[in-house]
């Protein structure tokens, strides 16, 4: 399993043809207090950077993105009561799993990424 | 870095159409532009993204009343526009937008009425420690958008009216509003008018970015058949009510026969599932009552219309 990060904050954790997907530490940060997600729906086919769900935190309502293609095909329930566990632990709190029919060659690995954002 | 201005100010009263002028604003924004709009809905209940209109107004009395009630794609609580009220929007791109630069306007605007004003948390301005302007958010990866209200001569019995929180219990999902005290500007600057607050708050904007060239845009600068494909999608029914937005209530009533605890889900207005908790009845008379409350729409908010089909259902309250 690897784990690939993208420029708008996503993470993908690729395992062979699926990848659970979540949100950065630092996006988590910027975003503040999550108090609602609307996830994504199962079977929802998407391409990388097309709006995957949103989020409404203390601060706004924001979209995020896809980042890699392909059908998603379970979704993370336990975060519709408890949006906060993804600012507990956004590494951990995995929102959707996607059955992987491409990933964008952009992505970063968590040293990229770091430099990605300190940059 | 900001070169241009856009400022555009809408005609009508009716909500999902100004919705839309906003919708197409935002996606039509280009880098090194920001935008100014303002607009003014009458009798229409703002609900937050991911609230719920049954719990946080009076939906049929509104409605019947003539009002609207219309679902923002911001967060945050429930809020009455009417015409004495002034609502304003800034579209810029990310690097484009600024919260601090947009507040400052808000107060520069305030303070050439001679209004002092002061911001509280990410989302409140207050005058006399009361609040008048309510803002809320959004962002995109390439464009963000700041909304708020200007109460000038808001009809506060009629905000007290329509804004209520209802008294069922939610249970976990759904954005709660807060209840704040609210103050009119015209309490301050007596016979202020929204057109002078929109004058000032336009001199405010361009003071605020003097190198940039200002452009004033006309509703029909902007796409038709987009605005109409949008105020469509504002105004569908569906939209409103929270289509993919689900809940669950639950609520304790005394019947003659004894108490019982009810669970609804509820998705997109329509019970969709029932449970009903109780010692009182048996399990088959339990699962009967269970079945009929499952499909039954929702035409009203919650307290008043849920409590008439506990009673058509389950007998008579106590």
């Amino acid at each position: 399993m690897k784990i690939l990060f993208s420029k708008s904050h996503e993470w993908a954790a690729v395992d062979g043809k699926t990848a659970k997907i979540g949100i950065s530490d630092h996006a988590q940060k910027e975003l503040g207090d999550l108090v609602f997600i609307n996830l994504p729906e199962v079977g929802k086919e998407v391409k990388a950077g097309d709006v995957l769900c949103d989020v409404e935190s203390v601060k706004a309502v924001s979209d995020l993105y896809a980042p890699v293609s392909g059908k998603v095909v379970a979704v993370n329930d336990e975060l519709e009561g408890a949006p906060e566990l993804i600012n507990q632990d956004a590494m951990k709190a995995w929102i959707c799993e996607i059955e992987v029919e491409n990933v964008p060659s952009d992505l970063m690995d968590e040293e990229g990424y770091k430099n990605f954002i300190q940059g | 870095m900001i070169e241009r201005l856009k400022i555009i100010r809408a005609k009508g009263f009716y909500p999902y159409r100004n919705q839309a002028i906003e919708r197409a604003l935002l996606g039509g924004c280009e880098k090194g532009e920001m935008i100014l709009y303002l607009w003014q809905n009458d009798k229409t209940v703002f609900i937050g993204k991911n609230q719920n209109a049954f719990t946080e107004c009076r939906l049929i009395e509104l409605e019947a009343a003539g009002g609207y009630v219309a679902r923002r794609f911001t967060g945050g609580g429930a809020v009455y526009h009417d015409k004495g009220n002034l609502n304003f929007t800034f579209i810029a791109s990310r690097g484009d937008y600024s919260l601090e630069n947009q507040f400052s306007i808000l107060s520069d605007a305030m303070r050439s009425l001679g209004l002092g004003v002061t911001l509280s948390g990410r989302n409140d301005v207050l005058i006399d420690g009361k609040k008048f302007s309510g803002n809320a958010f959004y962002q995109s990866e390439k464009n963000c958008l700041h909304h708020g209200t200007i109460l000038i001569s808001s009809d506060r019995e009629t905000i007290a009216k329509y804004l209520t929180v209802s008294r069922v219990k939610l249970l976990a999902k759904g954005v709660k509003s807060v209840q704040s005290r609210v103050a009119n500007l015209s309490d301050f600057q007596a016979g202020l008018t929204a057109d002078e607050v929109a004058d000032a708050l336009v001199k405010a904007f361009s003071a605020r970015y003097p190198a940039a060239k200002r452009t004033f845009l006309e509703e029909e600068d902007l796409p038709k058949g987009e605005i109409e494909r949008l105020t469509a999608h504002f105004s569908d029914e569906d939209y409103i009510r929270g289509d993919d937005v689900k809940y669950s209530f639950s609520v304790e009533r005394r019947f003659s026969w004894g108490v019982a605890e009810i669970r609804l889900d509820l998705n997109g207005g329509v019970i969709e599932r029932a449970r009903i908790y109780s010692d009182a009845l048996d399990t088959d008379a339990l699962e009967e009552k269970e079945r009929l409350l499952a499909g039954t729409r929702l035409d009203g908010p919650v307290d008043g219309r849920i409590q008439d089909i506990i009673e058509t259902i389950m007998g008579e309250q106590t």
